[in-house]
């Protein structure tokens, strides 16, 4: 009998246990004695489920990306080779879209350094490139430690390379399929294009209009949104990529009002305005409206609320949510990640954490904007101190680490963590009859 | 009425009903059934008397309310109520934890198993694997090689941050 010894428990009970540790615990798990390492190893079950990282810029060296888990308020430092001087322009399912200072594109796994090349974005519009014909050959010819040589060239490369792509986002997991699609916002007009493994370009999506400024992958259709101008609505357009070379989008039926008060113009430029993005969970399509407004105390555009709606596609009605079931949404340049926030007691429950909206005009449309909205309290906190703070050039976004995926637990160790879970409630249901 | 008895003799009496939620123990009484009285008594001899007391009184709150905890229909305030007497109970050492875990395997009463491993991993979150050694008391039993050179090189990023 040996009761209350941790080096006796026995390893399938161990390897269980690892099923509740997100992926950094794992590890951590894994160094704490020889048995724990050889039972670690086994894999048997993928993490448990963690809030997403915030992705920031580079470490001061230059050499690594720095990462930032806000539950354990610790950062990591990761050194990928394909994360050095990238931009980041999407992430789903752990995997990031970069995109560097020569405009190559990729699709990286950061802790696998598993990564897809993507072809270049297509050009914004026939000769955009024409205005940099010039400059454009000199500076991809320069090198990266050149970069002093060409400060007014960097600027303005800079900004087309952050002009490129709005949004990238991914219909699967890369890890578990591989005939997945990629899909961008590109351009001036934020249209939307396609990519799949072996395709050698990006095949653009027709019937849009300019403007869309959000994407989403939900029941096997991919759903984005124009955010409105005064006295508009949001208007939301689906597609499918399915077998059709050159898939056509359609506009839903539903319209929802602009909400924002679009006053006080500069430069042709709303002042304030409302952006759209578009939220999964408890299986609905979500329409979530962020306001940004010119802060005259800090000289620059803040976020100021946010509305959730709830969306009825068929119905073409909408209905508008005062709670968002105790979710907690996570928002920015990736792919929304939703959470229930009994999972973690540290979050704020319904509640959506933000980050800066990135756009073509980003110095006017705000860097640093980023915080937490309680939809009950209906103001607005900070999770991340302010200094530490970065260039527009490199906005933070959510990123959630996926370093081996349920595709990678074996077929009968799932089994069993599903039987195991699931045994008290056939157990009760059967009581009942 | 059953009888269990631990290992150090102690007698537990408890209503079938509510020793039911262990499927170890159903099946036993389902085999027996009919018998005589004596086969109503059960020995849990690989657990201590203090677990039992644990057990039980986990039995007693969740005989409540089995049918809404299976069917996740609990009102918002019962399933708080509930959220907050499980931290409470599970709110012990490490070492009672461990037990539990075993208690729990053994007896098979799968939703106690998962909320003593969630706590467990609760405890180890967050925390260095020396501090976990520590609190556990476990050798790490690494030779000198793995310990300087095969650890650290494995996912070297979980290993540079603060506690590094």
């Amino acid at each position: 009998m040996c009761m209350g010894n941790w080096s006796d428990l026995p390893d399938d009970m161990l390897e269980y246990l690892t099923s509740f540790l997100p992926i950094q615990d794992y590890h951590r798990f894994s160094a704490v004695c020889r048995n724990w390492h050889i039972v670690a190893k086994q894999k048997r079950y993928s993490p448990a489920q963690q809030i997403p990282w915030l992705a920031l810029g580079e470490t001061d060296d230059k050499k690594k990306r720095k990462f930032y888990n806000l539950l354990e308020d610790r950062h990591y430092y990761l050194d990928a080779p394909g994360l050095r001087g990238k931009i980041f322009c999407g992430s789903s399912y752990g995997w990031l879209f970069t995109l560097d200072r020569k405009l190559n594109f990729h699709l990286l796994n950061p802790l696998t350094g598993e990564f897809y090349d993507l072809p270049p974005p297509p050009p914004f519009y026939e000769g955009h490139l024409d205005k940099y014909e010039h400059d454009l050959p000199r500076y991809l010819e320069a090198e990266s430690d050149d970069e002093e040589a060409h400060g007014d060239l960097r600027e303005i490369f800079e900004g087309l390379q952050r002009d490129f792509v709005l949004k990238a986002i991914l219909d699967y997991d890369p890890s578990t399929r591989s005939d997945f699609t990629a899909v961008i916002l590109y351009g001036k007009d934020n249209t939307p294009a396609f990519w799949r493994p072996g395709n050698d370009a990006w095949t653009a999506v027709t019937a849009l209009p300019m403007g869309l400024n959000d994407i989403i992958f939900f029941k096997g259709m991919f759903y984005t949104v124009q955010s409105p101008i005064k006295d508009n609505y949001s208007a939301i357009y689906t597609f499918k990529v399915g077998n059709d070379p050159n898939p056509k989008a359609t506009k839903i039926d539903l319209r929802v009002p602009c909400h924002c008060d679009h006053n006080y113009v500069i430069d042709e430029t709303y002042v304030n305005f409302q952006v759209d993005y578009l939220v999964i969970f408890d299986a609905k399509l979500h329409l979530v409206e962020r306001f940004i407004q010119w802060s005259d105390d800090d000289r620059r555009r803040l976020t100021t609320k946010f509305v959730v709606h709830k969306l009825d596609l068929e119905g073409s009605n909408y209905s508008t949510c005062h709670r968002i079931n105790g979710h907690v949404i996570f928002l920015g340049g990736n792919s929304p990640v939703v959470i229930g926030s009994s999972l973690f007691h540290k979050c704020m429950e319904d509640a959506i954490y933000f980050t800066d909206f990135v756009s073509i005009d980003s110095e006017l449309y705000g860097a640093e904007d980023n915080g937490i909205f309680d939809m009950i309290g209906n103001n607005i906190t900070a999770y991340y101190p302010h200094d530490v703070f970065h260039h527009t050039h490199a906005a933070p976004i959510w990123f959630t680490p996926n370093q081996w995926s349920d595709e990678y637990r074996s077929g009968a160790a799932n089994q069993q963590l599903d039987t195991k879970r699931n045994r008290y409630h056939s157990y009760t249901g059967r009581r009942d009859t | 009425m059953i009888t269990l008895i631990s290992s150090d003799k102690r007698k537990f009496h408890v209503l079938e009903e509510v020793a039911n939620q262990s499927l170890t123990i159903r099946d036993v009484i389902e085999d027996r059934r009919g018998r005589r009285r004596a086969d109503r008594i059960i020995l849990v001899t690989n657990i201590n008397s203090k677990i039992p007391e644990k057990v039980i009184v986990y039995w007693l709150r969740h005989f409540l309310m089995p049918e809404e905890i299976a069917h996740a229909s609990m009102s918002h305030k019962k399933a708080e109520k509930l959220k907050k007497w499980e931290a409470k109970f599970f709110d012990t050492d490490i070492d009672t934890l461990n037990d539990l875990i075993l208690a729990a395997d053994s007896l098979d009463i799968p939703s106690l198993f998962d909320g003593a491993c969630e706590k467990v991993s609760d405890i180890l979150k967050n925390r260095s694997a020396e501090e976990v050694g520590e609190i556990s008391k476990i050798e790490n039993e690494f030779t000198h090689e793995e310990e300087e050179e095969e650890i650290p090189s494995e996912n070297a990023w979980v290993w540079r941050n603060e506690f590094a």
